[in-house]
């Protein structure tokens, strides 16, 4: 028994010295790099040699700019590669995986192409060179004016792989561009690349936003004399007007169904928001304020409405539910606020904000909490519109005089810019279609 | 040792077992106070019990580096007064009222961060220089200042090699803690989830992140141990 005592005595001893020298805990918060380091090599000829002779670099780099758009990816320059070129390893056994992560790169994309003469194949493949294995790989065929969208589906797959969501290569963006006294409706790529002037009304454009499914954008145009709102389908260039009331019809929101949407009136006076139903026409009437009520916005569910309101002074954001009840304020930062766009998942809505006398873009809870500034360029911007995967925020603004269609991530980093159209000085309204199904 | 103790006691002609105990237990306890209280002697290779935390929310590396080693004295010296633990964190502002002031703290860059913890630094050595304390417990001290300068460079290496776009996880802060052995050499020998976040992905780019920042520097020399544990929290969020 003491025996037992002693040894027990003994042991708690020794536990109890060993406190001092426990297991060290370090914290680190937030990572250093916002983006994946990714290298792209040049795509290897793997059929008929001296074919093509412009593809090896096409791929690498077109891969590298439609990365480089996500906001994700971080290219290692081609300068840093250690890898001899000439080398056509593509398969995990054959890579040499410290030549790419000893220059930081914590992933390795290669491919190879063979063509002959009708028909291309491509081989891409996806590699993590800390683990030294391949994460993802893809062949395509088809002919060789399909190559970008070869590189399109791998990007997503790409995104899928690395991020858990697919990317937004198969949507456009619409906006207004003005040129002198009128202004029209375009459409673009999510990279900026096809632009195409959908209007040719010859008159003052406005608002444009794309029906639920792609098919259709709406817009509103002087072409009449008052500002009557049109819908326009892109491909067929087919144009009907929905409503033509004397004063202001602005079509702001459709509802997901793409049955009904929210239109702006101000037939009776002031503005006022309506639902209309565009098989019917029918219209419902929600806001009967004295004060001006525009820019509603559904939520994606359909259950709730954001809208501006100079309600109680200057415009701030307003969220009532569908039957125009239970309104509330939420702003009360900065003396003007307006544009309110929910986000697809419906959590936050972004809207342009006056900050120093110009306008940035911000984003809110849907219950006021989380404000975020995205912008603080001396540009500002106006008008969001989110990116169907809610990753991303397309807005106008104004830098030295010059317009311009941005997109900025939603957490305010990789703000890019989209090419210009030559002699539009002013760029308005961008709208995010969703996924469009391009290929 | 102890083994063998005990058995030249069961042969002694005068002394009983229980004495002989009793004396085995005195003797150990002294012992083994010499060896946890004495800052000369190496430390024991036991890992279990509780753990210390060293809070090193930004890289106190560089500043720490170009001190003299007179100022990392005195500071230790300092340091060890006021507060046992080693806890280099910084302040970090909390509960702003106007939400537009909020989005300035979430907009701060990391860089900011390192500044604004080389400056308290900076201070802690300043407010040191006139501390006039006598230095009976440099020793310790120097110790717990060598390790943490350690720690400081292995914070510095993940960090650095931590890539994860916070876009694509979702509002909420994501916590993962991952325990690691340093081996003498400075090599990562095992890894394993103590917790995980829940998020794949953040999952994955932690342990990338210590496995790209692996070897470490070798052991300091002065540290009797094979290998040392160390948990590494990783937050997806400034706390």
């Amino acid at each position: 028994m003491r025996k037992t005592t002693s040894f027990l005595i003994f042991l708690l001893i020794l536990l109890w010295g060993s406190t001092a020298c426990g297991k060290v805990y370090i914290d680190i918060n937030s990572p250093a790099f916002q983006k994946f380091p990714v290298a792209i090599p040049e795509f290897k000829n793997i059929g008929k040699p001296g074919t093509e002779k412009n593809y090896p670099a096409w791929f690498a780099d077109q891969l590298s700019r439609t990365l480089k758009i996500t906001g994700f990816f971080k290219l290692i320059s081609k300068d840093a590669f250690l890898e001899n070129q000439d080398n056509t390893n593509l398969t995990a056994e054959e890579i040499d995986f410290s030549n790419w992560s000893s220059i930081g790169s914590d992933f390795l994309i290669k491919g190879g192409f063979s063509y002959d003469g009708s028909r291309l194949s491509v081989e891409f493949r996806l590699f993590d060179t800390i683990e030294g294995k391949l994460v993802t790989g893809k062949k395509y065929w088809g002919k060789p004016d399909e190559k970008k969208i070869m590189v399109l589906r791998f990007a997503d797959e790409i995104l899928m792989a690395l991020t858990g969501k697919a990317g937004v290569f198969d949507t456009k963006i619409a906006f207004i561009g003005k040129k002198g006294n009128s202004s029209e409706v375009y459409t673009v790529n999510f990279d900026g690349s096809d632009l195409d002037r959908i209007t040719d009304f010859n008159s003052l454009t406005l608002l444009p936003h794309w029906s639920p499914d792609g098919s259709e954008i709406s817009f509103t145009s002087y072409k009449n004399g008052n500002p009557d709102c049109y819908i326009i389908n892109p491909a067929k260039r087919k144009t009907r007007r929905i409503s033509s009331f004397s004063g202001l019809n602005l079509l702001t929101s459709w509802s997901s169904n793409g049955k009904q949407a929210l239109i702006v009136l101000s037939r009776d006076g002031n503005e006022e928001i309506y639902i209309k139903y565009l098989r019917s026409g029918k219209l419902q009437r929600l806001t009967r304020a004295h004060a001006i009520d525009v820019s509603p916005a559904w939520s994606p569910d359909g259950q709730k409405i954001a809208f501006v309101s100079n309600r109680s002074g200057s415009p701030q954001i307003f969220i009532m539910d569908s039957e125009g009840k239970k309104t509330k304020r939420l702003t009360f930062e900065g003396y003007y606020n307006s544009s309110p766009c929910w986000s697809p998942d419906g959590t936050r809505i972004a809207y342009a904000g006056s900050s120093n006398g110009q306008f940035q873009i911000f984003t809110i809870g849907e219950n006021g909490d989380k404000l975020m500034q995205l912008t603080f360029e001396a540009g500002g911007g106006e008008s969001p519109s989110w990116s169907p995967d809610g990753r991303y925020l397309v807005f106008s603004s104004k830098k030295n005089g010059q317009g311009r269609i941005c997109v900025i991530n939603s957490n305010g980093l990789s703000l890019r810019v989209l090419p210009g159209i030559n002699g539009v000085k002013t760029y308005q309204s961008p709208s995010w279609s969703r996924h469009l199904n391009l290929y | 040792m102890s083994m063998t103790f005990l058995s030249e006691a069961n042969h002694g002609d005068t002394l009983s077992l229980d004495n002989m105990v009793v004396l085995s237990f005195l003797l150990h306890a002294l012992i083994l106070s010499i060896i946890f209280f004495s800052p000369s002697l190496p430390s024991p290779r036991w890992t279990f019990g509780p753990s210390y935390t060293v809070d090193l929310v930004s890289s106190p590396l560089s500043s720490v580096e170009v001190r003299s080693s007179e100022a990392i004295s005195r500071e230790a010296v300092s340091m060890n007064h006021r507060n046992q633990s080693m806890v280099m964190k910084k302040e970090v502002e909390r509960g702003l009222s106007a939400p537009v002031r909020k989005t300035e703290i979430l907009r701060k860059s990391p860089t900011g961060n390192v500044d604004t913890a080389i400056e308290g630094i900076k201070k802690r050595v300043e407010s040191a220089t006139n501390d006039s304390r006598p230095s009976t417990a440099r020793g310790n001290s120097e110790i717990n200042l060598k390790m943490r300068v350690y720690y400081s460079v292995v914070w510095s290496m993940i960090k650095e090699q931590w890539a994860l776009p916070k876009s694509i996880l979702p509002d909420d802060n994501l916590e993962a803690i991952v325990e690691t052995n340093i081996l003498r050499n400075g090599t990562v020998s095992n890894l394993t989830f103590e917790k995980r976040s829940g998020n794949r992905y953040f999952d994955e780019s932690v342990i990338k992140a210590i496995k790209k920042a692996d070897p470490f520097p070798p052991l300091p020399e002065w540290l009797d141990k094979r290998y040392i544990t160390l948990g590494v929290r990783f937050h997806s969020s400034e706390l």
